[in-house]
């Protein structure tokens, strides 16, 4: 059922289930003057999906750690509960995607996330809420 | 751009616009401006009725074609007024009329004295005379006459900077010619309004914004070459002959930048671009004695179209990087910034949405961008 909501929403994607295994893989624009990105949602039943983008790579601002990442650059684009497996991927995780690419394309020429979230709170000095509902955070 | 359902965001022409929000002088200053204005416009007309002679100023140039922009790395701007004296060829000399209008505003910065918001000093320049303030902007005055030989009641004669040979122009012509142009698909109704008082621009016409961004560039890529860098009204010119008409201010520059040159003309081995309202008056004659500044103009045209085709094909990162050069770091990273909240905004309203080729996002497509918050430790 995912993979087909997926699929329909954007036409020329493709995917696979095997096992409890779902692999997809498609082409995301951002905005009409973005480049188009090549991205993979790899999710085992029951799990939260591993989304990464497969082409071209992502690139870093000097010597920068990428905003909103888990490690091995897998994009974080939802907190707690906002997603669970019963949600379909096609209208979360997926629109949710296309938003990060946006954020991030402005990110990498300013350094500036402008699409609020959380940080973690061991980067976080105590005295800041756990939400940056503010303006971006400088990275 | 008009998807299937919906409309896409356009980065570029936001972070246009979103920059010209920075480069625009404020409503406090264009209100204190104008107030100046006109002060000195009753002072210098009251004058006149004492000597029998008609005097009426107003503005030109760009406070009046609503295309100012800040001047590089400053919040101080110059109005340039017309004094315009109602006085006949052979009853007055250029010497005399730039001294004449030279006594009355004098005058008139001595009849302000202690008033914080007066003029502090009448400057003689080669053709004007500046009023300067303790608020950030200055008043530049032209003495002119009025040209009796000219069609138009409102074509006027200038000294030019020899003080010999008068030279035609028609400022306000000019200014409704150019409103005319920006607005050609639209409904004209205030051209009257616009030409008589000086209006607060709250919208400009895409021709407007092409304008200020083109000055703006034109501004950064010469520095400090000032005597090359081609003057606005060539700029503002050629733009609003090549302007489309289109909607979109990022396509109208890119449309603009690509056809200005078109409308520079070769008459016999002379470079020209006519005043469009005034054909005599040749907005490049100077090319002629100075064939370095044809050189540098199209430097300057070779630069603009390069980096806004490099910022139309490099995608959305590529594209800021090159703004920021070419309009300056600062307007341009509160554009992103600008930009950026704004498209939060529409998501935590549930006004953002996606569209169904490639995940474009824009506004009032079928699939809604849930609010949601980014996560992550890095």
């Amino acid at each position: 059922m995912q993979l087909l909501g997926l699929n329909q929403l954007l036409p020329g994607s493709g995917g696979s289930v095997r096992k409890d295994r779902l692999v997809w893989t498609g082409r995301i624009q951002p905005t009409v003057r973005s480049i188009t990105y090549t991205v993979r949602i790899t999710m085992h039943l029951g799990r939260r999906p591993d989304i990464i983008v497969l082409d071209p790579p992502l690139e870093r601002r000097d010597g920068e750690a990428l905003p909103h990442v888990f490690p091995g650059d897998k994009l974080c684009v939802y907190s707690g509960d906002q997603w669970d497996p019963s949600k379909p991927l096609s209208t979360t995780v997926l629109p949710w995607m296309a938003e990060w690419l946006y954020f991030y394309e402005l990110w990498l020429p300013t350094g500036t996330w402008f699409g609020g979230g959380h940080e973690p709170a061991i980067k976080r000095p105590p005295s800041e809420p756990a939400a940056d509902k503010g303006q971006g955070v400088k990275r | 751009m008009a998807l299937a359902t919906g409309t896409a965001l356009d980065p570029l022409d936001e972070l246009i616009d979103g920059t010209l929000e920075q480069l625009d002088i404020t409503e406090s200053m264009h209100n204190a401006a104008v107030a100046e204005y006109q002060e000195v416009g009753r002072f210098v007309s009251a004058a006149g009725v004492r000597r029998g002679v008609d005097v009426f100023v107003h503005p030109q140039g760009s406070f009046l074609l609503g295309t100012v922009v800040l001047p590089v790395g400053s919040n101080e701007f110059d109005i340039d007024l017309v004094a315009r004296y109602g006085l006949r060829r052979t009853q007055t000399t250029q010497d005399e009329l730039k001294q004449r209008a030279g006594l009355d505003l004098h005058d008139y910065v001595r009849s302000r004295a202690g008033d914080d918001n007066g003029p502090t000093a009448c400057d003689e320049g080669m053709r004007a005379w500046t009023l300067s303030y303790r608020q950030p902007f200055h008043l530049d005055t032209l003495p002119s006459i009025p040209d009796d030989e000219a069609e138009t009641p409102s074509a006027i004669l200038l000294p030019d900077r020899g003080l010999v040979r008068w030279q035609h122009s028609d400022p306000l012509a000019y200014a409704t010619w150019f409103v005319q142009r920006g607005q050609r698909r639209l409904v004209l109704k205030e051209a009257r309004a616009y030409v008589a008082g000086v209006p607060r621009f709250t919208r400009r016409t895409t021709l407007q914004r092409a304008v200020q961004v083109l000055k703006r560039h034109r501004d950064l890529f010469f520095g400090n070459d000032i005597d090359n860098r081609p003057p606005s009204i060539l700029i503002t010119t050629l733009a609003a002959l090549a302007d489309d008409g289109n909607n979109n201010a990022y396509a109208a520059i890119v449309a603009i930048a690509g056809d200005m040159e078109r409308f520079i003309e070769n008459r016999s081995g002379v470079w020209w671009v006519a005043n469009p309202v005034a054909p005599q008056e040749n907005f490049v004659d100077k090319w002629a004695s100075h064939p370095e500044r044809r050189t540098r103009f199209y430097q300057w045209l070779d630069n603009l179209k390069t980096e806004l085709s490099a910022a139309s094909s490099e995608g959305v990162p590529s594209a800021i990087r090159r703004f920021k050069a070419m309009f300056g770091e600062e307007p341009v990273e509160k554009a992103a910034e600008r930009m950026g909240a704004s498209t939060r905004s529409l998501r935590e309203q549930g006004a953002l949405t996606i569209g169904s080729a490639g995940a474009t996002l824009g506004t009032g497509g079928a699939t809604r961008v849930r609010d949601h918050r980014f996560y992550g430790s890095r």
